[in-house]
């Protein structure tokens, strides 16, 4: 099964910046993708696996926090919306 | 909002964290002139209509965050117009504690039933129908509702097969549960203070973030470099608040590194609490001298039952709080110390402003402001050793005082231990409007011999104005941390016993 990976970064900037809320969101897509897929929305099934990751191996980011990394692609100023919707984009993707 | 990361949460917290860092400098603090262009950089406005508004907004909320009062909007005056008097290693504190920044309030619209297009001009329409006012009529082919004759009783919204009338409140006035939020003569939010019991949450449910609270962390970093000894007690509540990598032994290891010297558990001051009032009730409410007993944890509902429900005061157990406790217990050991109570409340800053509890607690910050400390002291719990001072810690029973149904559930549990015949009623309700209710049945008889517990935040103190963690993760964390106690109730910790009646008297 090809999987989604998304690393949180949970330093203090990024849980002050609100990672952790970022982090439920994205938990929350466990259960829509299973609606998804009952729709027929989502065609090949997908792996979600959600870790935390402080600074993403990095550097300390404060002024770009809260991070967040979703298969390679970084997130900046990360926002739950931006996120999600690239986290269902890789759902829907195709081989 | 409460568990979404909004706009309004990131700047609260920022004013936290830059605030903190200004106090860490020495001499003039001047510079606070400079710290809205740093939390709103560039040129454009990006929540509001003008980016100079959003600025001044933020001057205010810099200045509650120093402790300093409000700035008339039709005089001049700079953000940091008495900032230097402020800059004390005391508590610095004039009221009102919760303040409504009258010209970032969007005035929004009292109480109202709306008709919305939803509307589908239905023949039955039972709208009409069911208003005892007439105030619903058919006005162009669709429902319509006349404002001055409303008189909001909901039934038309309740009637309509579409849903399509609804019922918009003030976030501010529908998170407060004794109606304190009224309005200015611009139709903008003004708090009644004879009525606001300073839980909080309207500074966290306003979407327009036009509410905001003095905090002292300027004062307390003012001790800290002054080189006090300064002690924390840590309210149960703080498990899980700051972050998945924040143990409670990195959140010890973090409190040491900022300068604290000892680290307190506000559950041990809770263990003793519940010993006290489960040996109040067994006295007084089987023996009819009282016909309940209400527990005394949380100041903001202990001030809305004295406030309202005047006749059954004398039934609210007279037991200082937990913080009291604790603190009384570190000045004896530590009479020098200046002792800083860190907790979720808003209320709790008002509460150590009472005469007879100042010299008892010095400051009184939030989760929320510590974490801006921590940020500003470039903590990062990852690289922090464990502090296991925890060991040998407070009860199972003290550490769930922070959950809704926690306290009753711990006073109840003593009084099966020292009265194992008794049987104890308990009762608990979490927010104001739900503790008026219970107390309305409490009046009418309707709970004689049970234990009332209060909460004024919904969850319990896990859901109070400054925590920074989502309710449901919070109790989590909470009950994992009193899972690991070694005694489970507080009556089976014999120390508790020495120190009983000594600590928590007025």
């Amino acid at each position: 099964m090809k999987k989604v990976e998304v690393k949180v970064c949970v330093c203090t900037a990024c849980v002050m910046n609100g990672s952790v809320e970022i982090m439920e969101s994205v938990e929350s897509l466990r259960h829509l993708r299973e609606q998804m897929e009952d729709d027929d929305m989502i065609q090949e099934k997908r792996e979600l696996i959600v870790t935390t990751d402080k600074c993403l191996g990095g550097v300390s980011h404060e002024a770009d926090s809260p991070m967040v990394e979703v298969n390679g692609k970084v997130f900046s100023k990360a926002d739950s919306e931006s996120v999600m919707s690239y986290i269902i984009d890789c759902f829907k993707e195709e081989e | 909002m409460r568990g979404i990361t909004t706009p309004v949460t990131k700047i609260r917290r920022q004013v936290f964290t830059e605030i903190a860092r200004l106090a860490y400098e020495d001499g003039d603090y001047s510079r606070i002139e400079e710290i809205p262009y740093a939390i709103i950089p560039g040129e454009s406005a990006s929540y509001r209509d003008s980016v100079f508004k959003e600025r001044a907004i933020v001057g205010e909320r810099l200045r509650l965050a120093v402790g300093l009062p409000l700035r008339p909007v039709d005089q001049h005056a700079p953000v940091s117009q008495g900032i230097n008097d402020s800059a004390i290693a005391d508590m610095f504190y004039e009221p009102p504690l919760i303040n409504v920044i009258s010209f970032a309030c969007n005035a929004c619209e009292e109480t109202s039933y709306t008709v919305t297009d939803l509307c589908r001009s239905c023949i039955a329409h039972p709208c009409t129908a069911v208003c005892p006012v007439k105030a619903v009529s058919i006005v162009n082919g669709r429902s319509f509702i006349d404002k001055s004759k409303c008189v909001k009783c909901g039934r038309c919204a309740q009637a309509c097969p579409y849903t399509a009338i609804v019922k918009s409140e003030r976030p501010c006035a529908a998170a407060c549960g004794v109606n304190a939020i009224e309005s200015d003569e611009y139709g903008r939010a003004k708090i009644n203070y004879d009525k606001c019991v300073s839980c909080g949450q309207c500074l966290v449910s306003c979407p327009f973030s036009a509410i905001a609270d003095k905090s002292q962390i300027f004062q307390l970093i003012q001790a800290i470099k002054r080189g006090d000894e300064v002690i924390a007690e840590v309210a149960p509540a703080f498990v899980g608040q700051f972050g998945p990598l924040a143990s409670p032994e990195k959140v010890r290891a973090a409190l040491r590194k900022i300068g604290f010297e000892h680290i307190y558990e506000v559950a041990r001051g809770a263990d003793i609490g519940a010993v006290e009032e489960a040996e109040e009730y067994i006295k007084n409410v089987p023996t009819g001298k009282l016909p309940f007993l209400a527990t005394s944890c949380c100041p903001s509902w202990i001030m809305m039952a004295k406030q309202q429900f005047p006749e059954i005061a004398h039934c609210i157990s007279d037991s200082m709080t937990p913080m009291v406790a604790t603190a009384r217990i570190i000045k004896e050991k530590h009479p020098n110390a200046r002792v800083v109570f860190i907790g979720p409340c808003a209320s709790k800053k008002l509460e150590a402003m009472r005469a007879d509890i100042r010299s008892d607690v010095d400051f009184v910050i939030t989760f929320e402001e510590l974490m801006g400390i921590f940020q500003a002291n470039g903590i990062e719990f990852s690289d922090l050793q464990d502090d296991t001072g925890f060991n040998h810690g407070a009860t199972s029973s003290g550490r769930g005082y922070g959950i809704a149904g926690g306290v009753a559930k711990a006073v109840a549990d003593c009084i099966h231990e020292l009265a194992p015949d008794l049987e104890v009623k308990t009762d608990h309700a979490e927010g104001l409007v739900e503790c008026k209710k219970m107390l309305t049945l409490a009046k009418l008889g309707k709970r004689d011999g049970y234990l009332l517990e209060g909460m004024a935040c919904p969850g319990g103190c896990v859901g109070g104005a400054g925590t920074l963690t989502s309710i449901p993760k919070a109790i989590k964390a909470g009950q994992d941390f009193a899972a690991q106690s070694e005694f489970k109730i507080s009556t089976q910790d014999e120390t508790v016993f020495e120190k009983l009646g000594k600590y928590t008297k007025k």
